[in-house]
């Protein structure tokens, strides 16, 4: 395995940003909720003191960033490694989009073509095998038996 | 109800044919999930989630606390044989249990290891059974301030129970009151942060996001490193049996390792994870053979292993006496009993005794199906490693989609999913913890309602949340532990540069 690495102090400093910007939009949403007052507090009071936390959390992540020894590292990975990472993610986000338009058969079909090329040295025939077996068998016990309604496709219910 | 008269009606109960399939088929499902690497005990308890609405709430929770105590049990045969544990209460089990593994005595640790967990969590059912109605009785006196204190006091101590920096446990904790906040809002009904998104009414699906921050992430973080095939030894009957030795070298740690699961189960936190570290440390320093753990004792194997099953067990005591569940699991177990319309709480034992009595007479019986299940199928459980990893894993990721989007038929869910598997992966890189996240997510709105009852009866008296004793003593305990670890850093920093000077 390849790896590189990332001071984990810039980590934290990317995060606590992120949070605190969403702290901010979150905030400035919940004072448009009713607030009440304080004998009937409003659906606003708990948003508030939540949205109060998130800035704190996020400003001693930061504190907790730029004090942190420039030494600590967190592995990240390169070559190889960070294309298998990032085609997962893409395959589970191709996933999630097509699945409401080819229905979870052929969806899953394809994705198990798709993962089993990322994550092994197979030969296409021996893929498709795989695939079919591990695509019917899912696909025979969780919606033929188990009755789940997945989605069933609206290109192949036009069609 | 009596202890005796409530043990015979959940003896009762637990004898129903389908309270008995539930309790075996969790026990199994459990120890399955446990020995995959990839799903954990979390994330399978939220892919079971969805099935045990169908059934009654007594067979549901039943189900899941099989599932529970299953994964225990199974995490620590993947430690074992290919020294990787199936989920993080067996990490330690991967130091003396695999080396075992390589002197040929994996069979005969196997062995020690169920019995381990039937011994600790047995002692531990009666723990509960004894101790969740005393608390309940407890419970009952209490108002919104000291529920307050509690849901908020113990889910300020989860965050740095674990250990770690400050932030580690607090931004979490934060962002998963926030993502509590998600959907119809309760008294006035009124829709926050739903962005016209109508499935967002019901708030984030907790399947979803359990699904996705543990299984998906996990999932994320093997795939990254994807080493190659694991190759569990064969195990032959014949060295299934311990020596007379390890048996004996196995009972004192069999009796401190339920002592201390006990114990860590009772308090917020990842208990079973906590319980068998403290348990090794233990060994490591009270046992007679303590120099020969971490070179392949069996003693560093029987303790840990005895005290999570102690604490998972234990962990129900919060649950099932007061309502609050201190640990992802238990909080999910909370959620399956809410959607059946039971409300946990002090009023539990009373009100749905059939719950009460049925899950502690299920724990009885699970203990003993893990023990019958376990010891004649490691053969099966060794096989089931043998399966190539990438079918393992891209069947794990699929049953994982089916799973969530079975909960509400969503593909808003499967959105979730996704997104939150790529904040669990990152957060975990920058080891952040999850379990605040879970549990801030199902206490936040439990935390809401005592504050705002509290500020309803009190007449917007803020005061009302620090003027009973029981609050005080929580709070005051909860700025000791939230405070020690910042004031011991900033005092040994003043120490080295006194020293340098």
């Amino acid at each position: 395995m390849k790896l590189s690495s990332v001071q984990k102090g810039k980590g934290y400093l990317i995060i606590g940003g992120i949070g605190l910007f969403f702290s901010a939009g979150y905030l400035g949403m919940s004072l448009q909720l009713p607030l009440g007052q304080m004998d009937k507090p409003g659906a606003a009071v708990f948003p508030i003191i939540v949205g109060v936390m998130l800035i704190v959390a996020s400003l001693d992540t930061l504190w907790e960033g730029c004090q942190m020894d420039k030494d600590v590292q967190i592995a990240l990975p390169v070559g190889a490694d960070c294309k298998r990472l990032l085609g997962l993610i893409g395959l589970l986000f191709g996933y999630v989009v097509i699945l409401p338009w080819l229905g979870q058969l052929i969806v899953s079909m394809l994705f198990c073509v798709l993962v089993l090329r990322l994550l092994t040295d197979l030969g296409w025939l021996r893929i498709l095998a795989n695939s079919l077996v591990i695509s019917i068998v899912i696909y025979v016990l969780f919606i033929i038996l188990l009755k789940v309604p997945m989605p069933h496709g609206m290109l192949i219910s036009y069609f | 109800m009596g202890h005796i008269d409530g043990l015979l009606y959940g003896i009762k109960l637990v004898l129903e044919w389908q309270n008995l399939l539930a309790a075996l088929a969790g026990a199994f499902l459990g120890t399955m999930i446990g020995v995959l690497p990839g799903l954990g005990p979390i994330a399978g308890v939220a892919l079971i989630l969805p099935i045990t609405y169908q059934l009654s709430p007594v067979t549901g929770v039943i189900m899941m606390a099989g599932i529970f105590y299953g994964s225990m049990y199974g995490g620590s045969t993947t430690a074992i044989l290919v020294n990787m544990p199936g989920e993080t209460a067996s990490v330690v089990t991967c130091i003396d249990g695999y080396k075992l593994t390589k002197k040929g005595r994996a069979g005969a640790v196997l062995f020690i290891v169920a019995v381990g967990s039937f011994v600790g969590g047995t002692i531990s059912v009666i723990g509960v059974m004894f101790f969740a109605p005393q608390l309940a009785q407890v419970g009952i006196l209490f108002g919104p301030a000291e529920f307050f204190a509690m849901t908020a006091g113990g889910l300020l101590l989860l965050t740095r129970i674990e250990g770690g920096s400050f932030a580690s446990g607090l931004l979490p904790m934060v962002i998963g009151l926030m993502f509590s906040t998600i959907g119809q809002e309760y008294v006035t009904a009124v829709n926050r942060f739903t962005f016209g998104f109508n499935e967002l009414s019901q708030g984030i699906a907790l399947v979803a996001l359990v699904v996705g921050l543990y299984g998906m992430a996990e999932i994320m973080t093997m795939i990254e490193s994807m080493l190659g095939q694991w190759k569990p030894q064969r195990i032959r009957a014949r060295d299934m049996l311990p020596t007379r030795a390890e048996w004996r070298r196995s009972l004192a740690p069999f009796g401190r390792g339920t002592l201390v699961g006990f114990f860590f189960g009772l308090i917020p936190g990842p208990c079973a994870t906590l319980s068998s570290f403290t348990s090794y440390r233990l060994e490591k320093g009270v046992s007679k053979y303590r120099d020969e753990i971490g070179t392949g004792a069996i003693e560093g194997v029987a303790g840990p292993e005895t005290a999570n099953n102690a604490a998972a067990t234990a962990s129900m005591v919060p649950l099932l006496g007061l309502g609050i569940p201190f640990a992802p699991i238990t909080a999910l177990m909370m959620s399956a009993l809410m959607v059946h319309g039971v409300l946990p709480g002090p009023l539990l034992i009373t009100s749905n005794p059939e719950i009460f009595w049925g899950v502690i007479v299920s724990m009885y019986m699970g203990n003993v199906m893990l023990l019958i299940l376990n010891i004649p199928m490691i053969g099966i459980w060794v096989r089931l490693l043998r399966i190539p990893r990438h079918i393992l894993l891209t069947s794990i990721m699929l049953i994982a989609i089916i799973g969530t989007y079975s909960v509400n038929n969503s593909m808003l869910d499967l959105y979730i999913l996704f997104l939150l598997g790529i904040i669990g992966y990152v957060l975990r890189k920058f080891d952040f913890h999850l379990a605040p996240l879970v549990v801030g997510v199902v206490l936040g709105p439990l935390i809401e309602k005592h504050l705002r009852e509290g500020l309803c009866m009190s007449r917007g008296d803020i005061s009302v949340f620090y003027s009973s004793p029981f609050a005080i003593v929580v709070f005051v305990s909860v700025l000791i532990v939230m405070t020690f670890g910042p004031l011991r850093a900033l005092f040994k920093g003043y120490l080295v540069k006194k020293s340098r000077k």
